[in-house]
């Protein structure tokens, strides 16, 4: 009885150690790039034979149908080319090769991994004669790529979930709209047969090594350089230098036939893959076989973890930070974002919906066309705040309509990206100092708006201010919102064109400061004193016309309408007081 | 309620809210125990050809012929019967084939298989090189398969040449040892090659 439960406990042990290592689910990101580059090679290597397609291909050919019969007789071996009449050829052919190219791209991998199968085995069946190590590291990688999830990464399939979790996160009203991959217990078989398959075709390698003299006494890697008929790069000079040879040649003994115990050694793989490499690259560059030495060195993909392909993409791509994309209630604006979202690059851009208050079509009279001027003046508010360089029209469109908001928390960024840009103004976030630092060059005359959460933060942004600063008359009015408990910490005091607030402060209050600061710079310039009145009432008539257009936007008290006539001796009104208290950021 | 700013403060529906943005997505198992089981099974049959098809390849042994048997069908019929003896047991001479086409006109046309210089690009000269490597360990092979092997190859070359008989010869380029180089001699030394005729075909008998 203790005995069977020990048996029983050892059974169960067993079972799941070759559950772990067969099935333990794994992240296809090593299989999707491995189906990049060894679709890429398949496709190579059939548009190669495309060149001589009839010769080899061809009943009357280098290999006719009754010398590869007689070659493969009594076996197993099946190809469609044998069913392939003859003016057939080349539009089979070309379809084989799109096929590859699907597949490469990764478009309905689960089909064209299958299809390509079929293919390179048929390829290979048919012209025996011809093939050699390529034919059958293509076939061996298309048939367990056909096994796993190939397809999940860095393909058309990928891109076309990635669209359509988009789609499914804007009909939702989500933001957060990319799901990861998951891993698959089909990527983990797949990447595991690739790995044991290539330490089979080692030991093989190596042990079939041992039984030639030139391996031991040191001579075959010279007999390798000496081939003519092999030779690309010149290998003679070993001639010279022999105890070169017989270095490489024990070497490569001793790495074929223990690459399979080394390999499995965390601590040795790199060395052991990179080995390899070394070996396949002097094969390509010396014998001519690049196309061999590429598809073996393809192959060491299977041992690189997912998690080190996928943080190579990411610093790949860290230039592509992440971003928000705006969508309105439109169809194409839906549908154009939902692709712009598949398509990006780097990390997944966050959505927004936004309320399309400025995109209504210019109103004439009832019956008539709108005139060319009201169709400008539409063109022109379309444009308005997101491109900088359109001559200003008046005080109002000359006010600051472009502003970054540096903000460390998220929530900051958005919220008041949100409350900017609902006033019409072109609002962009960042979250640390770098990011606005590589933005200043577009910033000139516009406006930059510090969020300083802890003191530790101080040193940045009064760094920041200094460089915004020196840019003299083209830097951009700065305001810093800072808590009054940290006032006393900070070193450098407001100026015309660097603005303190303290929150809570409404957006109509920081509008406010903005104005005022471009008041009083272009005061010092050439602006008349008497519109600085107007600036205030500009910065409030923005924002009352465009409140009523977003339920969440706050309200904002409309000034009288006598206020924009008023004159130069009006006071200017003193700093404002928060107008809603839900609109607090803070 | 906590402020959305993508909803515009509405609230969001909860399915909505946990189905998008997750950062550890669900890890994908068989479902199915008796799939695992089946595809274990797989495993092991598929395993053991891979290690049974290079053992296979004389010399070996009657157990290994024996299992030969089972797996070899499948593997052949997957391309995957493979021995990669890659440059085993010795890395041995280059085979090619040389040919004289003899034209309708009277010309003449000289050649040889493979061709450095004509047959780009590289795989293209492999892929011909293949086929007089094959020519070069025929010899242990059976005799119809190379008489059959050496016709294709003489047809075919008198088809893309035009011509109306071939002769063909199988040229060993053997390999000069290290004292040979440091000589000053070349590895296209005429000495390094070794010819054999293997007949003159006309394109009739050919077809």
């Amino acid at each position: 009885m203790k005995l069977a439960s020990i048996a029983k406990s050892e059974i169960q042990a067993l079972w799941n150690g070759w559950d772990r290592f067969w099935f333990d689910p794994l992240h296809p990101a090593s299989l999707g790039l491995l189906r990049i580059l060894a679709g890429g090679m398949l496709v190579y290597t059939h548009l190669v034979w495309g060149l001589r397609l009839s010769e080899f291909f061809g009943d009357s050919g280098w290999q006719d149908p009754l010398l590869v019969g007689v070659f493969q007789r009594e076996g197993t071996a099946q190809s469609f080319w044998w069913l392939v009449p003859a003016g057939w050829m080349w539009p089979v052919h070309w379809a084989c090769v799109a096929v590859l190219i699907c597949f490469m791209m990764g478009l309905c991998t689960r089909v064209t991994s299958l299809l390509s199968l079929a293919i390179v085995i048929s390829y290979a069946h048919r012209v025996p004669l011809a093939t050699f190590g390529l034919d059958q590291i293509n076939c061996l990688l298309t048939l367990y790529q056909a096994i796993g999830p190939s397809g999940a990464c860095f393909s058309i399939d990928r891109l076309l979930k990635r669209r359509k979790q988009a789609a499914l996160a804007i009909a939702a009203g989500a933001t957060d709209w990319c799901r990861a991959e998951p891993a698959r217990a089909s990527a983990r078989l797949a990447t595991r047969l690739v790995q044991l398959h290539m330490c089979v075709l080692y030991l093989a390698a190596g042990l079939a090594k041992l039984k030639g003299e030139a391996w031991w006494d040191g001579n075959a890697i010279w007999l390798g350089a000496a081939n003519f008929e092999y030779q690309s790069g010149d290998l003679t000079w070993l001639a010279w230098h022999p105890w070169i040879g017989n270095f490489l040649t024990h070497t490569t003994v001793i790495w074929e036939t223990t690459f399979w115990i080394f390999v499995w050694r965390p601590k040795l793989r790199p060395f052991v893959l990179l080995a390899g490499v070394m070996m396949h690259a002097g094969i390509g560059l010396f014998l001519g076989m690049w196309t061999f030495g590429l598809v073996m060195i393809f192959t060491y993909l299977a041992y690189v973890p997912p998690e080190m392909v996928l943080r190579a993409q990411a610093r790949l791509l860290a230039f592509r930070r992440a971003t928000v994309l705006e969508y309105t209630d439109r169809f194409w604006s839906r549908w154009w974002t939902a692709w712009r979202c598949a398509m990006f690059l780097g990390t997944p851009p966050r959505l927004r919906h936004r309320v399309s208050h400025k995109s209504t079509a210019p109103v004439t009279a009832p019956g008539l066309p709108p005139s060319p001027a009201a169709w400008w003046q539409w063109v022109r508010r379309q444009w308005e705040g997101a491109w900088p360089f359109l001559p200003a029209e008046g005080l109002r469109t000359a006010l600051p309509r472009r502003i970054v908001v540096m903000s460390s928390r998220v929530a900051i960024q958005i919220n008041l990206e949100q409350r900017l840009r609902s006033r019409g103004l072109y609002c962009r976030t960042a979250a640390d100092v770098p990011a606005v630092a590589s933005t200043l060059a577009s910033l000139a005359g516009q406006c930059v708006v510090f969020c300083v959460h802890h003191p530790e933060e101080l040193a940045d942004v009064g760094a920041l201010r200094d460089i915004c600063l020196a840019a003299g008359k083209l830097a951009p009015i700065t305001v810093t919102a800072i808590d009054k408990s940290m006032f006393h910490k900070v070193s450098w005091p407001a100026t015309i064109e660097h603005r303190l607030i303290s929150p809570p402060f409404s957006c109509a209050d920081l509008l406010v400061e903005i104005g005022q600061a471009w008041a009083q710079r272009m005061n010092g310039e050439a602006f008349p004193k008497t519109c600085l009145a107007e600036v205030i009432v500009g910065v409030e008539t923005i924002a009352t016309s465009t409140a009523a257009n977003g339920p969440t936007v706050p309200k904002v008290a409309s000034p009288p309408a006598s206020a924009a006539k008023q004159s130069a001796s009006t006071p200017l009104p003193a700093r404002r007081k928060p107008l809603a208290k839900a609109s607090h950021l803070q | 309620m906590e402020f959305h700013p993508a909803t515009n403060g509405h609230a969001v529906a909860p399915s909505a809210a946990v189905d998008f943005g997750k950062s550890e997505p669900a890890r994908a198992r068989f479902k199915r125990p008796w799939l695992k089981l089946l595809v274990s099974l797989w495993l092991i049959y598929h395993l053991a050809g891979l290690v049974i098809a290079p053992a296979s390849v004389r010399p070996s042994s009657d157990l290994v012929r024996s299992c030969w048997l089972a797996v070899g069908p499948y593997l052949q019929f997957l391309y995957l019967n493979h021995g990669f003896h890659f440059f085993a047991p010795d890395p041995g001479p280059a085979t090619i084939v040389r040919y004289v086409v003899d034209r309708p006109d009277g010309t003449q046309v000289q050649g040889q298989i493979p061709d450095k210089r004509t047959m780009r690009p590289r795989l293209l000269y492999h892929r011909h090189f293949m086929l007089t490597e094959f020519l070069g360990n025929s010899d242990s092979m059976d005799p119809a398969l190379r008489q059959l092997h050496t016709r294709a190859l003489a047809r075919q070359i008198c088809q893309s040449h035009g011509g109306q008989s071939v002769s063909l010869s199988k040229v060993v380029h053997q390999l000069p040892d290290m004292e040979w180089r440091k000589a000053g001699l070349s590895l296209e030394d005429p000495q390094l090659y070794v010819e054999e005729p293997l007949g003159q075909f006309a394109l009739v008998d050919l077809q």
